[in-house]
């Protein structure tokens, strides 16, 4: 049976060439179609988007001439670019506080094997796949003065005092708008911090309890410190998450981040440059300043990230 | 205690929106946290036909199930193209595509809006699945050309050995090994797509192309007040990645963790 | 039905300086079979994997038949590979990975199934073959991969240490195996192997690599018995050949070789074989075989001059042999290898020396013992470069 004809693969002796270059760079080929639509659909815009920002091109008609860094030097010298920086920058740094406190203790109390874990992990996370778009609905109508279920619950409790406009006052719109996204995003800390945990070898807890450390002085000395990379992965996304926000102010307080743009955020504040927002006139939007906007977002935010890893790395490899 | 707090806050809002879902207007001003006074369950029958659900909602399945699909099977492609080191070009091109993670949307979606018209390609799915896609790749290579990488290089000589192509040899052999990576992938932009809020808002203006997030947004415009409807179309769009997810909490919490422990 | 030829074969893989394999260069008869041998990390697997095609030579040409095949992608050369690492395919059942190459090449469903279960039977795998390749023992996947090469009838067959997990026993059926098979397809195969059983009964020609060089490619008993260095003299035969500085003078018609404080004569047989020797006078490496020592006592009227004594420090029993190891006060040759410098050298002025006595001598550590010694048998190498006279 072995021995039966040789000429099994129906090849026979017949050999094909292969020529150094197919040997070299075949493996391109299977790069080529991904490579096709990346550069299509994401280094083609980039690059127009970059060459558009030197325009004052409006984003309607073909009525426009090259002006150089002008939009630029316009966005960095205008107020609202700080303002919705700023508001971005109080978001990332409260819900980065957020994260790291209560989204690392519920992680602690699920690590300790409670009965239900499961259901409780698979109930914590849940908010993490519902929509942004949903998340802002049900809290609009949840913290609506007139119908919110908030404000009707604090009256029928006696607190009617701390009943509130939770998005129109200017006071109290963005820490709302925050704790929201609190809600949202909560369940991201607690699976990171839940798998950095787990990713700590029982025999060095056991090893630092021989060593006297216990309770307290164990998780922060211990513990902690080889939650590192949990650390970084939550810190990166938070401000990733963060300097990106739009959905959730869009639903919650309008592209126009009202109340009188506490809630602005720079997302908005581009899609209004681009799009306008309801009540600004339409002499108002101009493509080739939004898009300005969107390349120093991008600048930034690219250069903050790879410091951001950088820095956390170190601190990683030192802990 | 914590843990019973915790998931009570998790859960109130969304058990709150699916009672919502059931509110006539009335019921929203007399009784707002109590079950309906009456269930209105035409909300939903309303909802698919008054907000398009009936549109949006096969639309939203179609665009996320091809570009889960184009984009998953396109980085599995790359990677595997991409996962020997020596390979010319392999991390020139690996950290090309990566860095597609930072390009904020805002900065291509005005050019992407012009060159989908010139495509002819507006008001039809393609003009989101296409660029989904592309935005899909850098996590998608991100994720899996590590692990296409540690497959042991000898897999691949001895699959060249038995005969096959290149071709083979990543049907037959890099892909099954990339499985659980596909699986994160997939999940990972799967979410993402699904719930993708500004892209289609910019892009997709029609009712015929709209996908659920936008068609919600844009019916709210017209029924401002009509809360009960919304939150009906709200659920709908919830209910089947929900549903998806706790089929598989295993999946979807490993595959969005490793997503974001390497984003 | 496929001559392989390998010439001026080099590979420096990108990175490291030295080459893995430097100018190698063998003519591989048609249905001949090749073991290759060497200390590890001599550059075996890579010579297999650039006849293979898997590995880009740096120079040098393959080939395969009468075709120069360096530009032919391995699945165009015809060959069949056990790799050293198994490299199966971890999802798929053992069956499948049997069969794999049979349905790439797309053969009927009927024809695969015969075939993997004669495979099976020969290997032993028939309880097998619905498993996946993670539970099976290191020996069993080594089994699998022997079956996804010998399923098919290539041109050669190339084989990277196919039988090292295999115990004792599995092993001599298996040796006895691949050979039936071998000689029953005639199929030219180049086997790397560790194993010097497997060297010398395997092979036609067994072929010694040092550092990336081909040291010498011979029959089994020529390599053995006429090896052309140290490094080949002390790396065949277990176990190894007992290599010392020596000073040779020409006496007569034969000579005498000086070995520390003993002094041994040369036969002139030994000048016969080895013509070269005439013109040396004074330092040499002096080579002996454990077997060519004995126990005096079992060899009565060994001539005067072939006979020294020596203080045992360890016998070991094999049953069949007794290794005695005892001290020769004269410095040991240094084979510049780390792994075999430890067996070699001891002392720097004495060396250990390992004979093999008959069983039933009464030798033991301590005793000073009458040693005979078959001076026809003796080596000889260049002091200088360890090259054989
Ligand atoms: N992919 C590679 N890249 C760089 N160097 C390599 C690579 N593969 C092997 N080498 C080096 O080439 C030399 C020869 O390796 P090779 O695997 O051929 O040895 P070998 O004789 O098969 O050893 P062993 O008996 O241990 O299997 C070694 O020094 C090894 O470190
Ligand atoms: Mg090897």
């Amino acid at each position: 049976m072995l021995a039966q004809s040789r000429q099994w693969d129906g090849r026979g002796g017949r050999r094909r060439r292969q020529s150094a270059l197919a040997r070299r760079y075949g493996h391109l080929l299977f790069v080529a179609p991904g490579f096709v639509f990346f550069i299509a659909f994401m280094v083609l815009p980039s690059l127009a988007g970059f060459a558009v920002s030197l325009t004052n091109w409006t984003g309607v008609g073909t009525d426009f001439s090259f002006v150089g860094l002008d939009n630029f030097v316009e966005a960095l010298g205008s107020w609202p670019l700080y303002r919705a920086a700023w508001h971005n920058l109080i978001m990332f740094l409260a819900i980065l506080v957020f994260q790291h406190t209560v989204g690392l203790f519920v992680a602690v109390q699920l690590h300790a094997k409670p009965r239900f874990m499961e259901v409780y992990r698979t109930i914590l996370f849940l908010p993490v796949i519902i929509s942004l778009v949903s998340t802002g609905f049900i809290w609009t109508l949840m913290l609506s003065p007139n119908i919110g279920v908030i404000n009707a619950l604090l009256k029928d409790l006696g607190l009617g005092f701390l009943a509130r406009a939770w998005l129109s006052d200017p006071d109290l719109a963005l820490a709302t708008v925050i704790g929201v996204q609190c809600w949202n995003v909560l369940g991201w800390a607690i699976i990171i911090y839940l798998a950095g945990l787990q990713a700590i070898p029982e025999e060095l807890l056991q090893a630092a309890e021989i060593d006297g450390a216990t309770g307290w002085v164990r998780f922060r000395r211990v513990v902690f410190p080889l939650l590192s990379p949990s650390f970084t992965a939550l810190t990166v996304l938070t401000f990733i998450g963060q300097f990106r926000v739009f959905d959730i102010v869009y639903v919650l307080t309008g592209p126009l981040g009202s109340p009188n743009f506490e809630t602005d955020v720079l997302a908005t504040l581009i899609y209004r440059s681009a799009f306008g927002g309801s009540s600004i006139a339409s002499n108002d939007v101009r493509m080739s300043y939004a898009v300005a906007l969107a390349v120093i977002v991008f600048v930034i935010m690219a250069i903050a990230s790879t410091f951001l890893i950088r820095v956390l790395r170190r601190r990683e490899i030192s802990a | 205690m914590i843990l019973i707090a915790a998931s009570v806050l998790v859960l109130i809002p969304v058990a709150y929106m699916v009672l919502a879902s059931f509110k006539t207007i009335p019921d929203f001003f007399g009784n707002p946290y109590g079950l309906p006074a009456h269930w209105a369950f035409d909300n939903y029958t309303r909802a698919w036909t008054e907000a398009h659900v009936s549109i949006t909602l096969p639309n939203t399945i179609i665009v996320t199930f091809c570009s889960v699909a184009g984009s998953t099977l396109l980085a599995a492609l790359i990677a595997f193209g991409l996962c020997r080191k020596e390979r010319a070009f392999a991390l020139t091109l690996y950290t090309f595509f990566v860095s597609g993670l930072l390009v904020p949307v805002q900065m291509i979606i005005l050019p992407l809006f012009i060159l989908l018209k010139w495509f002819g390609l507006f008001g039809t799915l393609a003009a989101l699945i296409l660029p989904y896609i592309a935005l899909g790749l850098p996590l998608g290579v991100l994720v899996l050309t590590p692990i296409a990488s540690s497959i042991p290089r000898d897999l691949f000589s001895a699959a060249q050995v038995d005969g096959a192509s290149e071709l083979q040899i990543f049907r037959r052999v890099a892909l099954p090994l990339l499985k659980p990576g596909l699986v994160s992938v997939a999940i990972l932009n799967g979410v993402w797509m699904w719930n993708e809020f500004f892209i289609p808002l910019i892009i997709a203006f029609t009712p015929s192309s709209q996908t659920l997030p936008v068609g919600i947004i844009s019916f709210i415009g017209v029924y401002s007040t009509e809360w009960g409807l919304v939150f009906a179309s709200v659920v709908i769009s919830t209910v089947p990645i929900v549903v998806a997810y706790l089929f598989m909490t295993r999946q979807f919490q490993s595959g969005l963790t490793a997503g974001a422990i390497k984003g | 039905m496929a001559r392989v030829q390998l010439s001026g074969l080099t590979k420096a893989y990108s990175g490291s300086d030295a080459s893995a394999v430097s100018d190698l260069s063998l003519d591989i008869a048609d249905g001949e079979f090749l073991v290759l041998v060497g200390p590890s990390g001599c550059g075996k697997s890579t010579a297999l994997k650039m006849i293979a095609g898997l590995e880009e030579s740096t120079s040098g040409e393959v080939w395969i038949g009468d075709e120069m095949v360096n530009d032919h992608a391995a699945r165009d050369r015809d060959i069949a590979m056990v790799f050293q690492s198994y490299a199966l395919y971890p999802h798929m059942s053992v069956f499948d990975n049997i069969a794999f190459a049979l349905q790439i090449a797309k053969r009927p469903k009927a024809e695969i199934r015969e075939r993997v279960a004669e495979v099976a039977r020969i290997l032993q795998l028939e309880n097998y073959l619905d498993r996946r390749p993670g539970s099976l023992s290191g020996g069993q996947r080594q089994r699998v991969a022997m079956g996804r090469a010998i399923i098919r009838q290539p041109a050669v067959f190339l084989m990277d240490e196919p039988l090292s997990n295999l115990d004792a026993k599995l092993r001599v059926q298996m040796r006895s195996e691949i050979a039936r098979i071998q000689h029953r397809l005639k199929v030219t195969t180049v086997y790397v192997t560790h194993d010097q059983v497997e060297a010398m009964t395997m092979g036609d020609r067994v072929a010694l690599m040092r550092d990336g060089v081909l040291q010498q490619v011979d029959t089994p008993e020529r390599i053995y018995n006429r090896p052309n260095n140290t490094f080949v003299a002390s790396f065949i035969g277990s176990p190894s050949m007992n290599l010392y500085h020596a000073t040779l003078v020409r006496e007569g018609s034969g000579g005498r070789v000086r070995l520390g404080d003993v002094e041994l004569s040369v036969p002139a047989s030994v000048y016969e074989s080895h013509p070269a020797l005439a013109q040396t006078n004074g330092a040499v490496i002096l080579g002996i075989r454990s077997e060519n020592l004995e126990d005096a006592v079992f060899v009565p009227n060994h001539p005067e001059g072939q006979q020294f004594t020596a203080t045992v420090t360890l016998a070991e029993s094999l049953g069949s042999d007794l290794m005695v190891h005892f001290r020769i006060n004269a410095p040991p040759a240094k084979i510049v290898d780390q792994d075999l410098l430890d067996e070699i050298a001891v002392g720097d002025d004495f060396g250990v020396c390992v004979g093999r006595f008959n069983a039933r001598s009464a030798a033991k550590p301590g005793d000073t013992v009458n040693i005979a010694i078959d001076c026809s048998e003796l080596h000889f190498f260049d002091a200088e470069n360890g090259r054989a006279f």
